[in-house]
């Protein structure tokens, strides 16, 4: 006997449920990191409010798949570098009130958006299909990550943050075209 | 075009192989295609299910395809890889299972729970396999199942012996099969299944046992019939 409309009508809903139980999972990666933030950064409503923010992007991202699922990873990894800076630069009992902090962390908080622009962007380039895409939510997946410990800088720290993603990526985005152009 | 007859289907199969050996069906041209246009699933000249003689290289490979597909997100690899799947799976289950309906449901079963845990599939893993371990996993399901209702079986034996009876002999069956059951709930796991299969085989549905089974049912018997004057103080 054939499968009938309404057994693959069951197997699409297991599959949409199942997937979306999966993609939940990224949860695994991305509480650690909200909660580290939370913890240690000061701003436990912002860290909060921005690791469910992240949660929910990479989620849509892997429910969605294809070239929205296949950034999150490197994002997440960009941006865990751009957490870690800012809080390492916390950690070590460099001076972090009356605003010294916002001041001092600034450029660690660049610091690390450039290194996740420069990741992102240089793993962008090198895919065949859907370069925009995977930079752009690439990007925006490690700036909220990065801004998970950048927070700890407030605005200033955050808009150093994605100063450095911009001026990152810029360059290798801008090299990649060129290339691309060459050919 | 390829009639979707034996012969027809054979010569699809054999094309697509053809290309798979040339440098795979995304790659070739198939059944006068251009080189380079991919072959689909769904292609009407490429009836499903993709079967000879069971699972055979294609249906691996283009398993294995859809399910790359699948775990990247693609829901339109479901309707593809539903219908390649339905019939192996089917077999498998009729293969393991008696019924046909519990081959039936234990597919579909298996298949639900396929879908719901394909986008965690590794991608280096055997589709076919992994595929088979949950419908060999459901059939098991099924065959406990049946095993816990097989203990309810006397029940439905008394409600046919009193078709047909007085109301006073239905009440007498039911509170016979009652008080059995209670005596039987007291024996230990082992002992009602060694009872339930003797009574089985009696039926003609099981063959008989051997000199150890005998030995069993015999120590099942004399604790069921200490149970029942315990409880109720007459054989």
């Amino acid at each position: 006997m054939a499968p009938s409309e309404m057994t693959i009508d069951r197997a699409r809903r297991a599959f949409e449920r199942g997937r979306m139980r999966w993609a939940l999972g990224v949860g695994a990666y991305v509480v650690p990191m909200a909660v580290v933030s939370v913890v240690a950064c000061g701003r436990p409503w912002v860290s909060a409010a921005n690791g469910l923010l992240l949660w929910a992007l990479c989620a849509l991202g892997r429910w969605r798949g294809g070239r929205f699922a296949a950034p999150i990873g490197w994002g997440l990894a960009a941006g865990a570098a751009a957490l870690a800076l800012p809080l390492l630069f916390h950690a070590h009992g460099l001076p972090c009130a009356d605003g010294a902090c916002c001041r001092g962390s600034i450029p660690y908080c660049w610091g690390g958006g450039a290194l996740a622009g420069l990741v992102v962007a240089l793993r962008a380039i090198s895919i065949r299909e859907g370069r925009a895409s995977f930079l752009v939510y690439g990007c925006t997946v490690a700036a909220l990550a990065g801004s998970l410990g950048c927070v700890v800088g407030g605005l200033m720290g955050l808009g150093g943050l994605a100063a450095g993603l911009l001026l990152g990526s810029a360059p290798v985005v801008a090299w990649g075209a060129l290339r691309t152009a060459a050919r | 075009m390829v009639a979707r007859s034996m012969g027809g289907h054979d010569e699809a199969l054999d094309e697509v192989d053809a290309a798979r050996d040339v440098g795979g069906a995304a790659g070739a041209g198939v059944g006068g295609r251009p080189a380079g246009e991919s072959l689909e699933l769904s292609d009407p000249r490429l009836p499903l299910p993709l079967t000879r003689t069971g699972p055979g290289r294609l249906d691996r490979a283009a398993l294995q395809a859809l399910f790359t597909r699948l775990a990247d997100g693609d829901r339109a690899a479901i309707q593809p890889a539903y219908a390649l799947l339905w019939p192996m799976v089917r077999r498998f289950t009729g293969r393991a299972l008696e019924r046909a309906e519990d081959a039936e449901d234990a597919a579909q079963e298996a298949l639900l729970k396929v879908f719901a845990r394909v986008s965690q599939i590794d991608g280096s893993r055997e589709a076919i396999a992994w595929v088979l371990a949950i419908a060999a996993w459901e059939c098991r399901t099924v065959r406990r199942r049946a095993a816990r209702r097989g203990e309810l079986d006397g029940e439905r034996l008394d409600a046919r012996a009193a078709e047909g009876a007085t109301p006073e002999q239905e009440l007498v069956a039911k509170q016979l099969a009652e008080a059995a059951r209670e005596a039987l709930s007291e024996l230990r796991p082992e002992e009602r299944r060694v009872i339930l299969e003797a009574f089985a085989a009696e039926r003609g549905r099981r063959p008989d046992g051997g000199v150890a089974f005998r030995k069993r049912l015999q120590r099942a018997l004399e604790r069921l019939r200490g149970a029942w004057r315990a409880r109720h103080g007459a054989e």
